[in-house]
């Protein structure tokens, strides 16, 4: 495997694992809320929202990797019964579509990051983030979703394989 | 174009792309894509769908989501389930049909443990089947308690799924998964019903077979070491929201810090077991996120293009009663859990049944609950139902399908049963929401 391969693996795994590091930044947060309002001391307001915009990254950041590891659910009811090359040919079909999904995303998540970038925006909630934040992830993960189902399209894998090992969950 | 052209359109071409094999949550962006340039007015609706994803998921109520996964992950990672399964096998001692019994027992403690229906079946199927064969059992008196029983954890809090339904369709979360305990250890002691009644036409179907005699002793002391201690994860969830200690986000990080302290004291907590815990919870809340990122534009599509309206007044001016309307839409779950799973069934039907619910005077919370049991039943509906093809991946070779779902059928009979008690008797679900 190449050195850009390798990087781009990393990428990939490195962002899920961001994922699942974030995962434990909301349940410290929320215990960190629970403990010090019982000790009737005001929580920080940054954990509540903190936590919120958390959940979009690990989203986001987790994509790819489900699209990689085949962990978003689908249905293989018709392309079961169907013989090999008919199979062949909607699965073709099925990553054109995902194709064109995850490019006409990327393209407004990155012209939504361009725009957040320039007026300099903020969202409001129990503490003020720049909106670039909230358009970053998307504007990483279509374009990741992007080259994953291209690379199922040039036939590196198939969505339809078994998920990979170390990639169970319930 | 008319409102039921809308609505079979957008419906029928997610059920197209889905069937095409189109991961779910693209095949809800895709149509949202498509839907937002003919109702919101082109490309700036596109733009609309991002950023409507966006906002979807940046939601405190779906905090206890991922923590509830987090938490049912180390349950089963660190042994603790095991634990407390074996405690029980001890104190069944001689009951005829005594792993039947225990599949019913242990799941629905299983369930105030965990949220992961998955999970419950996956776990009960594999440590129960291949006894339950050895000892002679009929595949459907081995397979069936634990069909049914899998599905409790929908019901049961803490529920993920009660989470997620709660938050999109803006009912009180705590009151939801509170609302599942009553109604969910019924639908147990019908499952352990349902078993004596199996097991009293056919009795060969679970043979007896000795088994060491325990003293009363050491079942106490198995219960007190194993089973016991489990009290303070349900504490730590339930009795936290009960008490209003907590709201569900901050009981479910309670849930987890209960289970990490119970994993430590059993000294059975290791690295690797936090790692594959929080790899399986951002799998499955990761698919789940970006399946509502792709689906929260459809409700304002079906808004927008009056198809929620025009539903809504032809339900209510229609000559059908509310009963019947509910189980029109319950018919309609059941229907869809045939061959989607259960957060779609979800994030498809709230934005047609909930407005419907509203308009027929149905209680949000009571109808939460029955919209939860239909997913739960939907799971186990064949051709497709996901339990049944959960069951069968770790039945022994050589199951069929059929039988996997002719197991079932009882037990969604029992499910039925919970249906109508709940449409005669609300107070089963609504009366401990009502202490909050």
């Amino acid at each position: 495997m190449g050195l850009f391969a390798r990087l781009y693996d990393g990428l990939i795994r490195g962002l899920a694992a961001i994922a699942g590091c974030l995962l434990v930044m909301i349940f410290v947060f929320i215990m960190q809320d629970v403990i010090l309002r019982n000790l009737l001391i005001s929580p920080p307001r940054f954990s509540a929202p903190a936590s919120e915009y958390a959940l979009l990254y690990v989203t986001m950041f987790a994509a790819p990797w489900l699209v990689r590891t085949r962990g978003h659910v689908l249905l293989e009811v018709l392309r079961r019964r169907l013989k090999p090359p008919s199979a062949r040919v909607l699965e073709v079909a099925v990553y054109c579509v995902c194709i064109a999904i995850c490019t006409t995303m990327s393209w407004f998540a990155i012209e939504l990051l361009a725009e957040a970038i320039r007026s300099g925006e903020e969202d409001h909630r129990a503490i003020e983030i720049p909106r670039t934040w909230l358009f970053a992830p998307a504007a990483i993960a279509f374009p990741l979703m992007t080259i994953e189902f291209v690379r199922f399209l040039t036939g590196r894998g198939s969505l339809y394989d078994e998920a990979l090992p170390g990639a169970d969950g319930m | 174009m008319e409102w039921y052209e809308v609505l079979a359109i957008m419906i029928g071409a997610i059920g197209a792309l889905m069937l095409a094999g189109i991961p779910v949550a693209f095949a809800f962006l895709g149509v949202n894509i498509v839907g937002a340039l003919f109702f919101f007015g082109g490309l700036p609706g596109v733009r609309q769908v991002l950023i409507n994803g966006v906002g979807s998921v940046t939601v405190f109520t779906f905090i206890p989501i991922p923590l509830f996964l987090i938490m049912g992950e180390l349950f089963f990672r660190t042994g603790l389930a095991l634990r407390v399964f074996d405690a029980l096998d001890t104190v069944l001692g001689r009951l005829p049909g005594r792993l039947a019994y225990l599949t019913v027992g242990g799941g629905a403690l299983f369930s105030t443990l965990t949220g992961s229906s998955m999970a419950n079946t996956a776990m009960l199927g594999s440590l129960l089947l291949p006894d339950m064969k050895r000892r002679g059992y009929k595949p459907y008196m081995a397979m069936g308690p634990i069909l049914g029983t899998g599905g409790l954890a929908m019901i049961i809090p803490p529920s993920g799924l009660a989470v997620l339904l709660g938050s999109i369709a803006q009912i009180d979360i705590a009151a939801l998964l509170i609302a599942g305990l009553i109604p969910g250890f019924v639908l147990a002691g019908l499952y352990a019903a349902m078993i004596t009644l199996q097991l009293k036409l056919d009795p060969d179907a679970a043979p007896a077979y000795d088994v060491e005699e325990v003293p009363l002793s050491a079942k106490v002391k198995a219960l007190t070491v194993n089973v016991l201690p489990m009290g303070l994860v349900i504490f730590a969830v339930i009795g936290m929201i009960l008490l209003g200690l907590a709201t569900p986000s901050e009981a479910a990080a309670c849930g987890v810090a209960a289970v990490l302290v119970l994993a430590i004291a059993f000294r059975c907590l290791s690295w690797d077991v936090v790692v594959q815990s929080l790899r399986g919870a951002v799998r499955v809340s990761g698919m789940i996120f970006l399946i509502i990122v792709g689906s929260s534009t459809f409700s304002q599509i079906l808004a927008y293009s009056g198809a929620t309206v025009g539903m809504v007044e032809w339900a209510t001016q229609a000559n059908v009663s509310p009963t019947a309307m509910l189980l029109v839409m319950f018919g309609v779950m059941l229907l869809l859990g045939t061959m989607i799973d259960a957060t779609s069934i979800m994030l498809l039907t709230v934005p047609i049944f909930l407005p419907l619910a509203t308009a027929l005077n149905f209680d949000p919370v009571w109808f939460g609950l029955v919209m939860l049991l239909g997913i739960e039943m939907s799971g186990t509906t064949p051709p497709f139902g996901m339990l049944l093809f959960v069951m069968l991946g770790v039945a022994p070779k050589g199951t069929t399908l059929g039988q996997v779902a002719r197991a079932a059928a009882p037990f969604l009979f029992c499910d039925l049963i919970l249906l109508a008690l709940l449409i005669i008797f609300p107070p089963l679900a609504l009366y401990l929401p009502s202490l909050l």
